[in-house]
């Protein structure tokens, strides 16, 4: 089997020649895949060079029909020899094909939405959702948790509905003494909220909202947001297959913002993420730091090499340009020359492409979410260590949701 | 059945080169339990095989196998109780000797062995009947030099051999690693069915992840010359190679972080 690959716009052609069986169906199959992870969601098979297919080759297309025709892309086979074509026909996916064939051409973005060039990073800026600003509530005194002075007194219950946003120390459970062991980084998100417990599971744990049922986290530290976000849009990096440092994104969102603090949501496909967890609960501290050398190490994990494996990564935070309380002992800077300070987590999952165009932030977290069980939970930082450093974290493409802040309370309810 | 009390080994002591291998290790394995011990490089498996089957006596600690305190037997002496293959498979067979009577020393393994003929009729029918659920075809071959077989023939003959009498304890020290993936994969299958079959209480180190799911009922992971997890159970039911890899990630990130990185925590971790 050879494949040749054209690119056409924001659609790739393949032309194929030889034999679509099961010897060549995986290496087919990859060649698609390679083409969705590069961010094209709509392929054409160009098969008339091919004389054979067989059920191994029809799976190939079936499966790549159904995920690309999922996230709004598609996949058309082109001008088929006489064989493929009679065998499509004979089990019943010529039709579906050859209709996917004739609709295949990428939808031209509306007319409304916005192409925003700004240094490395380009934003596909749909209209405004018209939400008014969200409102933000911090919880809890971080520097004295971490400094191992969590007690009972430090946790609250909190609810994580559709339109509410989260991160911090957490767990789920009835209350301080069922969760003591188990605070861990958690994420909340669009109806979803998941907990990484610091107990070697690696597991994240989460709940989605489903009738009466709420996420509910039982917090020491916390910043929840509230209210619908009100930008929206797609970005990528301008250089053909190059990522983005999470800091020149944030850098271009916060020139897309008019307030000097906002809160910010992506759904992205990723490269090398940095961050750290928990790995003991800081409520066992025992009045000791959890940064103390060389206790740390069995008290944090955090990310000291690159990793080359690809994933999708559902993030949440806060950002601002201006640290002042009660925020500041919640934020840290994004980056070293950074002027934006941030606190972000990141729920990482296997990876799956990102659906194109607009995008309803509670649907995609939960079709993330009941696709694939969460790899990791980590609380996003840059390594800029001098020498050793690994650098931040890297984002290819995806989704963001933005709102400005309008006012940052302390304490929650 | 095997019964290691804070065993300690430290090689080179008090020299630039001392490597404290063992640190206080403590095992307990019932009878017919299969133990696969992971590890980094450099962790202590083999050196913890070593200890148990006599290599090299231990600084501190016990060993008791199957009710004897062997902690200060000879290699020798334990070898009546431990069957043993290695990671070459030119090890733990006698090149220039024929099959048969590699055999024949195995069957004999801890017993006295006389002047008399250690081979005749029966006993070389016993041999070629054993032989044949290898389904190696070596039946036939029962006297060709044991150096003239494949590695993955030899290896599989190995553990035969060292199976013959049902040892108290086998120990398996990576012993399909140097195997092409085809060999590595029938000698996998025979230590299986072997060990179900005898219902024997088995070390077996690995490197393989896919090895110690697939195989034993209990995972220890080593690291630095002690215990690290400890997998039974439900534990060791739901783990898969990617949780095994992941748990080695964490040792990895543990080792590198560093003064320097708990520096950098404390200045961006809220």
């Amino acid at each position: 089997m050879e494949i040749q690959k054209v690119q056409q716009a924001e659609l790739v052609e393949l032309w194929l020649k030889g034999r679509l069986d099961a010897e060549w169906s995986e290496f087919v199959a990859s060649a698609i895949d390679e083409v969705i992870r590069a961010g094209c969601h709509h392929v054409e098979l160009h098969m008339g060079s091919v004389h054979y297919i067989s059920s191994a080759g029809i799976r190939v297309l079936v499966k790549h029909h159904r995920a690309l025709h999922g996230i709004r892309g598609s996949l058309s086979v082109v001008s088929p020899s006489e064989q493929v074509d009679g065998i499509l026909r004979m089990v019943g996916l010529a039709n579906i094909v050859k209709q996917a064939r004739q609709a295949a051409k990428p939808v031209a973005p509306a007319a409304t939405v916005r192409e925003v060039h700004d240094g490395a990073v380009v934003l596909e800026v749909q209209p405004s959702s018209g939400a008014t600003a969200m409102r933000v509530s911090v919880h809890g005194a971080p520097e004295r948790v971490l400094l191992g002075g969590a007690s009972a007194a430090d946790c609250r219950t909190l609810q994580f509905p559709a339109e509410t946003w989260g991160l911090g120390i957490g767990a789920m459970g009835s209350g301080y003494a069922d969760c003591e062991s188990r605070f861990g980084e958690f994420f909340a998100l669009g109806g979803a909220a998941a907990t990484l417990a610091p107990d070697g599971s690696q597991v994240p744990d989460y709940v989605l909202a489903a009738g009466s049922l709420q996420p509910t986290v039982q917090a020491l530290t916390a910043i929840r947001g509230t209210g619908r976000f009100q930008d929206h849009g797609r970005f990528r990096a301008s250089a053909e297959s190059g990522g983005l440092a999470l800091s020149e994104l944030l850098e271009s969102f916060a020139r897309q913002c008019s307030a000097p603090t906002f809160a910010v949501a992506l759904a992205a496909e990723t490269g090398c993420i940095v961050g750290a967890q928990l790995t003991r609960s800081p409520a066992l501290l025992g009045g000791s730091s959890l940064f103390e050398f060389p206790a740390v190490r069995d008290r944090m994990s955090f990310t000291t090499e690159r990793g080359t494996e690809r994933s999708t990564a559902l993030l949440c935070g806060i950002v601002t340009r201006e640290p002042s309380a009660p925020l500041r002992a919640h934020v840290r800077p994004v980056a070293e020359g950074s002027s934006l300070h941030a606190h972000i987590h990141a729920l990482v999952l296997p990876y799956r492409p990102v659906q194109q165009g607009a995008l309803d932030l509670g649907t995609a977290v939960r079709q993330f979410l009941e696709s694939a069980l969460p790899t990791s939970l980590l609380h996003l930082m840059a390594d800029d260590r001098p020498y050793e450093g690994i650098g931040q974290t890297e984002l290819f493409r995806g989704a963001y949701w933005l709102s400005p802040v309008e006012r940052i309370e302390e304490g929650l309810p | 059945m095997l019964e290691l009390r804070d065993v300690r080994r430290t090689f080179h002591p008090s020299t630039p080169n001392e490597v404290r291998a063992l640190q206080g290790v403590s095992i307990d394995l019932q009878p017919g339990s299969f133990l696969i011990i992971i590890g980094t490089n450099g962790s202590g498996k083999s050196t913890l095989l070593n200890a148990v089957a006599g290599t090299f006596f231990v600084d501190s600690g016990t060993i008791r196998l199957a009710g004897h305190d062997i902690t200060r037997w000879p290699e020798h002496r334990r070898a009546a109780l431990i069957g043993r293959v290695f990671q070459n498979p030119f090890s733990g067979t006698a090149p220039n000797m024929t099959i048969a009577e590699n055999l024949a020393l195995a069957a004999r393994r801890g017993q006295p062995r006389g002047f008399g003929p250690a081979l005749d009729r029966r006993v070389r029918q016993e041999f070629r009947d054993r032989i044949r659920t290898l389904n190696m075809g070596l039946e036939d071959r029962l006297d060709n030099a044991i150096g003239s077989l494949s590695g993955g023939q030899r290896q599989a003959l190995t553990l035969l051999m060292a199976t013959w009498r049902k040892p108290d304890l086998l120990l398996l020290d990576e012993h399909t690693a140097a195997l092409d993936p085809k060999s590595a994969d029938q000698v996998i299958r025979l230590t299986d069915e072997l060990i179900r079959r005898d219902r024997l209480t088995t070390l077996m180190v690995t490197h393989s992840m896919q090895q110690a799911v697939n195989l034993g009922d209990r995972i220890v992971m080593m690291h630095r010359g002690q215990i690290l997890h400890d997998l039974q159970g439900p534990d060791r039911s739901r783990a898969r190679p990617e949780d095994l890899l992941s748990r080695f990630e964490q040792v990895r990130r543990r080792e590198q972080m560093d003064a320097n990185v708990a520096a950098l925590l404390q200045r961006s971790y809220v």
